[in-house]
Protein backbone atom coordinates (compact mmCIF):
# COMPACT_ATOMS: atom_id res chain seq x y z
CA UNK A 1 0.00 0.00 0.00
CA UNK A 2 2.81 2.61 1.12
CA UNK A 3 5.81 2.33 2.69
CA UNK A 4 4.41 3.53 6.14
CA UNK A 5 1.18 1.07 5.91
CA UNK A 6 1.59 -2.39 4.20
CA UNK A 7 -1.41 -5.03 4.07
CA UNK A 8 -0.95 -8.27 2.40
CA UNK A 9 -2.59 -11.70 2.41
CA UNK A 10 -0.46 -14.37 2.44
CA UNK A 11 -0.70 -18.66 1.48
CA UNK A 12 1.11 -20.53 3.26
CA UNK A 13 2.46 -24.59 2.14
CA UNK A 14 -0.59 -26.48 1.80
CA UNK A 15 -1.11 -29.53 4.46
CA UNK A 16 -2.39 -32.77 2.97
CA UNK A 17 -5.33 -34.90 4.61
CA UNK A 18 -5.58 -38.16 2.89
CA UNK A 19 -6.44 -36.86 -0.52
CA UNK A 20 -7.37 -33.06 0.87
CA UNK A 21 -5.24 -30.25 0.92
CA UNK A 22 -5.57 -27.52 3.24
CA UNK A 23 -3.95 -24.43 2.20
CA UNK A 24 -3.82 -21.71 5.00
CA UNK A 25 -4.17 -18.00 4.57
CA UNK A 26 -3.22 -14.99 6.97
CA UNK A 27 -3.51 -11.49 6.44
CA UNK A 28 -0.19 -9.37 7.87
CA UNK A 29 -0.35 -5.64 8.54
CA UNK A 30 3.09 -3.91 8.82
CA UNK A 31 3.61 -0.19 10.30
CA UNK A 32 6.65 0.97 9.48
CA UNK A 33 7.85 4.23 11.79
CA UNK A 34 9.24 6.49 9.29
CA UNK A 35 12.99 7.66 10.17
CA UNK A 36 13.23 4.38 12.69
CA UNK A 37 13.89 0.94 12.16
CA UNK A 38 11.64 -1.33 13.46
CA UNK A 39 7.63 -0.85 13.61
CA UNK A 40 4.58 -3.13 14.51
CA UNK A 41 3.44 -6.00 12.57
CA UNK A 42 0.08 -7.56 12.94
CA UNK A 43 -0.68 -11.32 11.66
CA UNK A 44 -3.47 -12.83 11.92
CA UNK A 45 -5.59 -16.19 10.64
CA UNK A 46 -7.71 -15.28 8.02
CA UNK A 47 -9.03 -18.46 6.00
CA UNK A 48 -8.32 -22.17 5.24
CA UNK A 49 -8.88 -23.42 1.97
CA UNK A 50 -9.80 -26.95 1.77
CA UNK A 51 -9.61 -28.63 -1.78
CA UNK A 52 -11.26 -31.65 -2.14
CA UNK A 53 -10.13 -34.99 -4.30
CA UNK A 54 -13.00 -34.68 -6.99
CA UNK A 55 -11.84 -30.71 -7.43
CA UNK A 56 -14.06 -29.04 -5.24
CA UNK A 57 -12.76 -26.44 -2.79
CA UNK A 58 -14.14 -24.66 0.11
CA UNK A 59 -13.10 -21.37 2.36
CA UNK A 60 -13.45 -22.14 6.09
CA UNK A 61 -12.84 -18.84 7.45
CA UNK A 62 -11.18 -18.66 10.81
CA UNK A 63 -13.09 -16.55 12.97
CA UNK A 64 -11.36 -14.78 16.71
CA UNK A 65 -14.32 -15.44 18.85
CA UNK A 66 -12.45 -13.47 21.87
CA UNK A 67 -12.02 -9.98 19.35
CA UNK A 68 -15.59 -10.38 18.41
CA UNK A 69 -16.25 -10.75 21.82
CA UNK A 70 -13.82 -7.70 23.33
CA UNK A 71 -15.47 -5.56 20.30
CA UNK A 72 -19.02 -6.44 21.46
CA UNK A 73 -18.38 -5.37 24.93
CA UNK A 74 -16.66 -1.90 24.06
CA UNK A 75 -19.64 -0.97 21.37
CA UNK A 76 -22.47 -1.79 24.32
CA UNK A 77 -20.56 -0.13 27.01
CA UNK A 78 -20.16 3.04 24.53
CA UNK A 79 -24.01 2.94 23.54
CA UNK A 80 -24.65 3.08 27.34
CA UNK A 81 -22.29 6.13 28.09
CA UNK A 82 -23.82 7.52 24.91
CA UNK A 83 -27.65 7.02 26.25
CA UNK A 84 -26.52 8.07 29.63
CA UNK A 85 -25.41 11.21 28.16
CA UNK A 86 -28.38 12.21 26.54
CA UNK A 87 -30.15 11.49 28.97
CA UNK A 88 -28.64 13.84 31.32
CA UNK A 89 -28.31 16.42 28.87
CA UNK A 90 -31.67 16.28 28.60
CA UNK A 91 -32.75 16.39 32.21
CA UNK A 92 -30.41 18.89 32.83
CA UNK A 93 -32.19 21.20 30.09
CA UNK A 94 -35.18 20.79 32.00
CA UNK B 1 42.47 -22.04 37.56
CA UNK B 2 43.94 -18.90 35.63
CA UNK B 3 43.42 -18.38 32.19
CA UNK B 4 45.97 -16.35 30.29
CA UNK B 5 44.59 -14.27 27.56
CA UNK B 6 46.49 -13.18 24.51
CA UNK B 7 46.31 -9.39 24.57
CA UNK B 8 47.71 -8.97 21.12
CA UNK B 9 45.02 -10.79 19.41
CA UNK B 10 41.86 -8.35 19.10
CA UNK B 11 38.84 -8.76 20.86
CA UNK B 12 36.23 -10.21 18.44
CA UNK B 13 33.15 -7.76 19.33
CA UNK B 14 29.72 -8.37 17.49
CA UNK B 15 28.89 -5.95 15.05
CA UNK B 16 26.30 -3.75 16.77
CA UNK B 17 24.32 -3.72 12.89
CA UNK B 18 24.67 -7.92 12.99
CA UNK B 19 22.96 -7.72 16.28
CA UNK B 20 20.36 -5.11 14.62
CA UNK B 21 19.97 -6.68 11.49
CA UNK B 22 19.16 -10.58 13.33
CA UNK B 23 16.94 -8.68 15.61
CA UNK B 24 14.90 -6.95 12.98
CA UNK B 25 15.05 -10.51 11.12
CA UNK B 26 13.60 -12.01 13.72
CA UNK B 27 10.66 -9.10 14.17
CA UNK B 28 9.91 -9.60 10.44
CA UNK B 29 9.71 -13.11 10.90
CA UNK B 30 6.19 -12.55 12.85
CA UNK B 31 4.73 -11.26 9.25
CA UNK B 32 5.36 -14.52 7.78
CA UNK B 33 2.15 -16.68 7.05
CA UNK B 34 3.92 -19.66 9.25
CA UNK B 35 4.00 -17.74 12.53
CA UNK B 36 0.64 -17.60 12.55
CA UNK B 37 -0.29 -21.49 11.66
CA UNK B 38 1.44 -24.03 14.03
CA UNK B 39 3.07 -27.31 12.70
CA UNK B 40 0.15 -29.74 12.46
CA UNK B 41 -0.20 -32.70 14.71
CA UNK B 42 -1.65 -35.55 14.34
CA UNK B 43 -4.07 -37.44 16.86
CA UNK B 44 -5.37 -40.41 16.06
CA UNK B 45 -6.99 -40.30 12.45
CA UNK B 46 -7.27 -36.61 12.97
CA UNK B 47 -4.93 -34.02 11.99
CA UNK B 48 -4.89 -30.85 14.28
CA UNK B 49 -3.43 -27.28 13.28
CA UNK B 50 -3.46 -24.69 15.47
CA UNK B 51 -3.77 -20.93 14.82
CA UNK B 52 -2.16 -17.78 16.68
CA UNK B 53 -2.36 -14.16 16.14
CA UNK B 54 0.81 -12.49 16.04
CA UNK B 55 1.71 -8.54 17.31
CA UNK B 56 5.06 -7.80 17.25
CA UNK B 57 6.28 -4.27 18.21
CA UNK B 58 10.10 -3.19 18.00
CA UNK B 59 12.35 -0.26 17.48
CA UNK B 60 16.03 0.64 17.52
CA UNK B 61 18.36 3.33 16.90
CA UNK B 62 21.80 4.50 16.93
CA UNK B 63 23.85 7.50 16.57
CA UNK B 64 27.30 8.33 16.72
CA UNK B 65 29.12 11.63 17.26
CA UNK B 66 32.68 13.33 16.99
CA UNK B 67 33.94 16.55 18.03
CA UNK B 68 37.31 18.20 18.60
CA UNK B 69 37.97 21.04 21.59
CA UNK B 70 40.06 23.92 20.01
CA UNK B 71 40.36 25.59 23.74
CA UNK B 72 44.19 25.01 24.03
CA UNK B 73 46.24 25.97 20.61
CA UNK B 74 48.79 23.91 21.31
CA UNK B 75 47.07 20.59 22.58
CA UNK B 76 44.00 20.07 20.46
CA UNK B 77 41.50 17.21 21.94
CA UNK B 78 39.20 15.10 19.85
CA UNK B 79 37.09 12.19 20.25
CA UNK B 80 33.99 10.33 19.44
CA UNK B 81 31.21 7.90 20.32
CA UNK B 82 28.57 6.36 19.46
CA UNK B 83 25.68 4.34 21.05
CA UNK B 84 22.50 2.83 20.47
CA UNK B 85 19.72 0.79 21.66
CA UNK B 86 16.36 -0.45 20.88
CA UNK B 87 13.36 -2.89 22.26
CA UNK B 88 10.54 -4.65 21.32
CA UNK B 89 7.47 -7.33 22.46
CA UNK B 90 6.47 -10.28 20.74
CA UNK B 91 2.36 -11.39 21.56
CA UNK B 92 0.66 -14.11 20.71
CA UNK B 93 -2.72 -15.54 21.56
CA UNK B 94 -4.46 -18.29 20.32
CA UNK B 95 -7.49 -17.85 17.50
CA UNK B 96 -8.74 -20.70 16.31
CA UNK B 97 -8.01 -24.83 16.02
CA UNK B 98 -8.38 -26.51 12.62
CA UNK B 99 -9.58 -30.41 12.55
CA UNK B 100 -9.03 -32.26 9.97
CA UNK B 101 -10.62 -35.94 10.31
CA UNK B 102 -12.25 -38.26 8.10
CA UNK B 103 -15.81 -36.19 9.13
CA UNK B 104 -14.06 -33.36 7.32
CA UNK B 105 -12.24 -30.36 7.86
CA UNK B 106 -13.68 -27.96 10.88
CA UNK B 107 -12.63 -24.26 12.03
CA UNK B 108 -13.10 -25.23 16.67
CA UNK B 109 -12.35 -21.22 18.11
CA UNK B 110 -10.56 -20.51 20.97
CA UNK B 111 -12.14 -18.23 23.75
CA UNK B 112 -9.55 -16.63 25.85
CA UNK B 113 -11.86 -15.84 28.94
CA UNK B 114 -9.05 -14.13 31.00
CA UNK B 115 -9.00 -11.09 27.71
CA UNK B 116 -12.60 -11.20 27.75
CA UNK B 117 -13.06 -11.09 31.68
CA UNK B 118 -9.92 -7.79 31.60
CA UNK B 119 -12.45 -6.09 28.87
CA UNK B 120 -15.18 -6.34 30.56
CA UNK B 121 -14.10 -5.19 33.92
CA UNK B 122 -12.06 -2.13 32.46
CA UNK B 123 -15.19 -1.06 30.36
CA UNK B 124 -17.17 -1.74 33.35
CA UNK B 125 -14.95 1.01 35.23
CA UNK B 126 -14.96 3.23 32.56
CA UNK B 127 -18.57 3.10 32.40
CA UNK B 128 -19.27 3.58 35.73
CA UNK B 129 -16.61 6.21 35.88
CA UNK B 130 -18.47 8.19 33.10
CA UNK B 131 -21.50 7.80 34.21
CA UNK B 132 -20.98 8.87 37.71
CA UNK B 133 -19.31 12.31 36.39
CA UNK B 134 -22.43 13.32 33.70
CA UNK B 135 -24.60 12.73 36.51
CA UNK B 136 -22.50 14.44 39.38
CA UNK B 137 -23.00 17.83 37.50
Amino acid sequence: MTDFLNVEIQSGDPISYGARKITPFAQAVQLKIPGLKGGLIWNRPVAVLVEYENGDQHVLPVPDVTRKTQIRIIGAALIVVLTSWVISQLMHKR
Amino acid sequence: MTEEKNLEQPLELEEPTAVIQDTMDTFLGAAHVDAVYGRAITAGASKIIPTAEIVSIAAFGYGSGYGISQEHEEEKNEGGGSGGGGGGRVLSRPVAVIVASPDGVRVEPVMDPTKIALAFFTTMGFMIGMIARMWRK
